[in-house]
């Protein structure tokens, strides 16, 4: 039986949290991005704007984002970042989380700067939705702050074998239930729109937005972000 | 194993994944359990019965064995595994798996 995801455990935490940071993991092409941007079409973040981090302002504009979203270059300075993201009234993604956050490259300014931004999100009032193909590639410290909320897309087999030990388990567990499903409502339900949040343990079925475009899953396509 | 074993344990290609998985680490300590059963619930209330009980030791371990039979336990460090385990196991085939559907905020009369 499908519900409405207003009535789900994940959406009556976001919708009530001032703060948080959702990660939404899974293999290449599995519907992070889209995912992403479904969860903020839900509603789940009421009277907020979304930045588009590292995105091109070109990209943007070019494509049928809502109004409220802007493209925004991670700042050089962190102290600069108050500057351009606003308490209280952003949600920010970090889609491919690696380009900023990488655990091999967790001594860089960017990182050290994403890990300040973390810890200080509760203060600022911030929600962070980060798309990642393999936690192993996210620096540990990013979880350890805040409250984090994992949605689980499809991930290979090579990948989890790849994966953090206390992710090993969990995304096994998601695969499971993510197979099942496809395979349940094979041509009722995309098989990309299936997610399963680790968190609250709910599967959902996230519909691509209605003002979505293809080439928006693929932002960096063509260039590399800096 | 037959159709009517009450012990399920196939060579799905979850269960393959899962075995992968188990294999792949190396340092097992804690007590905490995976039981791919198909009926793991049951197991889980007779062995907590069992301790409610004080029943331990080999007694515990045989009374068990005889519900677990050919299941396969596996003892895993560090992991919330317990409210997992419900996961695991074989839905029946008229059991409807809910989940819930993000297409977009909920119509103003039904906000939440």
């Amino acid at each position: 039986m499908s519900k409405p995801i207003q009535e789900s455990e994940l959406f009556r935490r976001l919708s009530t949290a001032k703060h948080g940071v959702i990660v939404v993991i899974g293999t290449g092409q599995w519907g992070k991005t889209a995912t992403v941007h479904s969860l903020i079409q839900s509603g789940a973040f009421p009277d907020r704007n979304v930045v588009l981090v590292n995105y091109s302002k070109t990209f943007v504009a070019q494509h049928s984002y809502p109004d409220s979203y802007r493209a925004l270059t991670w700042p050089e300075d962190i102290s600069e970042i108050m500057e351009v993201i606003r308490p209280s009234r952003d949600v920010v993604v970090v889609d491919d989380a690696i380009f900023v956050a990488g655990a091999r490259d967790s001594g860089t300014r960017e990182n050290k700067g994403l890990q300040k931004m973390m810890t200080i999100a509760s203060h600022n009032e911030l929600f962070f939705l980060l798309t990642i193909q393999n936690t192993s590639m996210l620096d540990i410290s990013m979880f350890q702050s805040q409250d984090v909320y994992m949605i689980h897309k499809h991930m290979d087999l090579v990948a989890i074998q790849n994966e953090r030990d206390n992710q090993v388990i969990a995304q096994t567990i998601a695969n499971i239930y993510l197979e099942r499903h496809m395979s349940k409502y094979k041509g009722k339900v995309h098989p990309k729109s299936w997610g399963y949040c680790s968190t609250t343990k709910e599967m959902i079925a996230f519909d691509l937005p209605p003002w979505w475009e293809p080439a928006m899953s693929k932002p960096f396509y063509g260039r590399v972000p800096v | 194993m037959t159709k009517d074993s009450p012990i399920t344990v196939v060579s799905s290609n979850e269960l393959r994944m899962l075995m992968t998985a188990l294999s792949a680490r190396d340092n097992v300590r804690s007590s905490q359990e995976i039981v791919l059963h198909d009926n793991a619930q049951g197991y889980l209330t007779l062995k907590t019965w069992l301790e409610i009980m004080g029943v331990n030791g080999k007694l515990k371990d045989a009374l068990l064995s005889v519900h677990a039979g050919g299941g396969l336990s596996r003892a895993m460090a560090r992991d919330d595994l317990f409210l997992r385990l419900q996961m695991l196991r074989k839905p029946e085939d008229d059991e409807d798996d809910d989940y819930y559907v993000c297409d977009g905020p909920a119509p103003v009369d039904d906000a939440v």
